[in-house]
């Protein structure tokens, strides 16, 4: 019986350790890539539905915030994973998107309420968009 | 005039079950992902959960046995308590999560915080539950369901092509492109299941008890099972249309209420986005209410005690405890910040393999002449239903591991 605990024991344990560092295959990081472009782009339609003046501003406040927690979120599943060369190279730029889009979702929320800055934005933010989805068609 | 209001049932019914948080959530995505071609499951649904509604509201009108009372009766008891046991779990996940949805909703309408504003709004639906007949519960929250209409308005407004919806309606085997088949089956299947949540036929059959309705009215039972669930299909059809349109184009992949909101908004304005977050907390708020009285009417109904709106809650207290104590426990889940999205994923899955279980025993007494006398089940009816089951078995079968493999559908 206390065999078959120490057995158990030791399978969770294995099983948590895989769970805070696991290794990422190119169809999880193609997966995490296509995450960070689609949260890119959602923002962008967001910043144009704010350009139009349509929202409501707690509209706006809560679906900014709403962005940033789900962008925290794919860190999180990020954190702690690794990938066999070459597919390291691919995560680290797919953490460096995720770094420049949560900085980019920073300046949103401090800048509603301000539409001149949103254009400036949005830009930068379709870029991190775009570069998370060339480097998933690149895999 | 009556008649007309009895219909409030049906729209209640099919609002708080087919345009639950799950199914916002799920078309959309689905229509991100594949276009109209997911239109099929919507369809098939819509046509089997009629049946369903239909079946069981007659079952229980005519042998007044509603669903739980029957599975005990036809599977025999402990196979009926475990049938009952999964569902009570089933139906307090799905309180939870549309309960979460129910904070987001307040917070994107307010912007103060959701979590303490959902504790203060159940609060306010249990007392309305608790002070208000059935007949006004079913009217309130169904009628303020119907400002989902703006997704329909907006799916209209965004100028859809006519023929891409049209053979999006007719059954496709493959995906045809990217993220494959796997995940076409999986959100073919999660649409199907979305659409046949359990708690919507039990809350249905209970409400036709309620409202005590008798053999005579059972013309008016398939007129209201239509009409609810052909508005809740086209709603679901409009959903998937806004996904497409929305999202497709641009490669999103919808993970947020709140983005869905915005999209139903998109073309309309600042009354469209008002109309739309005001839907969407109707529609949550009367799933709530549907899966916490359904958590009181099963087990009800399993042990034969006291339950219903038309008896003060002193009378039937069991029932009266585990609808509150149903909302109770979503309210702690939201506090404690439990992600809506994972519930209901699990509950749509989890659901569809649960569900032959209830069906069944349902076909089966409405096809047994000995109970239902003359309002029996027609030789089309049990054929439909024959091939309602055995669609309802594969999906079934199929749900969870396409939900293992497909790792809740993520692309």
């Amino acid at each position: 019986m206390r065999g078959e605990i120490s057995i158990a024991v030791t399978v969770l344990m294995l099983a948590l350790a895989g769970c805070s560092h696991s290794n990422l295959d190119s169809t999880g990081i193609s997966s995490q890539l296509r995450a960070t472009s689609s949260l890119a782009m959602e923002t962008g339609v967001f910043i144009d539905y704010l350009g139009t003046r349509h929202s409501t501003a707690a509209f706006a406040r809560s679906h900014a915030e709403y962005l940033a927690q789900e962008l925290e979120e794919q860190r999180r599943k990020l954190e702690g994973a690794r990938a066999a060369p070459p597919l390291d190279r691919t995560l680290e730029l797919c953490r460096r998107e995720q770094e420049q889009l949560g900085s980019e979702l920073r300046r949103l929320q401090s800048a509603i309420g301000h539409p001149e800055e949103l254009p400036g934005i949005a830009r930068k933010i379709r870029a991190i968009g775009d570069a998370a989805a060339a480097a998933r068609e690149g895999l | 005039m009556k008649k007309l209001l009895a219909l409030t049932l049906g729209i209640m019914t099919a609002l708080g079950s087919f345009v639950d948080f799950g199914q916002i959530v799920f078309t959309m995505q689905s229509g991100a992902l594949f276009g109209y071609r997911l239109l099929w499951p919507v369809a098939l649904g819509t046509i089997a959960i009629i049946i369903y509604l239909e079946m069981a509201g007659r079952v229980a009108v005519v042998a007044r046995e509603p669903v739980f009372s029957i599975v005990r009766n036809r599977v025999g008891y402990r196979g009926g308590l475990l049938v009952l046991i999964a569902s009570q779990f089933l139906t307090m996940l799905t309180c939870a999560a549309e309960l979460g949805g129910v904070a987001i909703v307040l917070h994107l309408l307010t912007g103060w915080s959701g979590k303490a504003l959902c504790v203060a709004f159940t609060a306010m639906v249990g007392a309305s539950i608790g002070l208000l007949q059935f007949q006004w519960i079913e009217r309130i929250y169904g009628l303020a369901g119907l400002a989902m209409i703006v997704f329909a308005v907006s799916a209209i407004r965004l100028h859809p092509d006519l023929h891409g919806i049209a053979r999006g309606l007719a059954p496709h085997l493959t995906a045809a492109g990217p993220p494959g088949n796997l995940h076409y089956y999986f959100f073919a299947v999660g649409i199907f299941s979305a659409m046949l949540m359990e708690y919507e036929v039990h809350f249905y059959s209970s409400g036709a008890i309620e409202e005590d309705w008798k053999p005579s009215d059972l013309t008016q039972n398939f007129a209201v099972a239509a009409f609810g669930c052909v508005l809740g299909g086209a709603l679901t059809v409009a959903l998937t249309i806004v996904g497409a349109m929305a999202f497709l184009p641009k490669g999103i992949y919808p993970v947020l209420l709140s983005t869905t909101t915005l999209a139903g908004a998109l073309p309309l304005g600042r009354a469209g986005l008002l109309l739309a977050l005001a839907g969407t907390l109707a529609c949550l708020t009367g799933a709530a209410i549907e899966t916490a009285m359904a958590a009181g009417y099963n087990v009800c109904q399993f042990y034969n005690l006291p339950w219903g709106k038309k008896l003060p809650p002193h009378k039937a207290p069991v029932f009266t405890a585990l609808w509150a104590g149903t909302l109770a426990v979503g309210v702690l889940a939201v506090v404690a910040g439990v992600r809506p999205l994972t519930l209901v994923n699990l509950s749509v899955v989890f659901g569809m393999a649960l569900m032959p279980m209830t069906y069944y025993p349902i076909l089966r007494t409405a096809t047994d002449r000995g109970v239902m006398g003359r309002h029996v089940n027609r030789k089309i009816d049990t054929a439909l239903g024959g091939v309602m089951l055995v669609l309802i078995a594969i999906a079934a079968a199929a749900a969870i591991p396409l939900m293992i493999v497909t790792r809740s559908g993520t692309p």
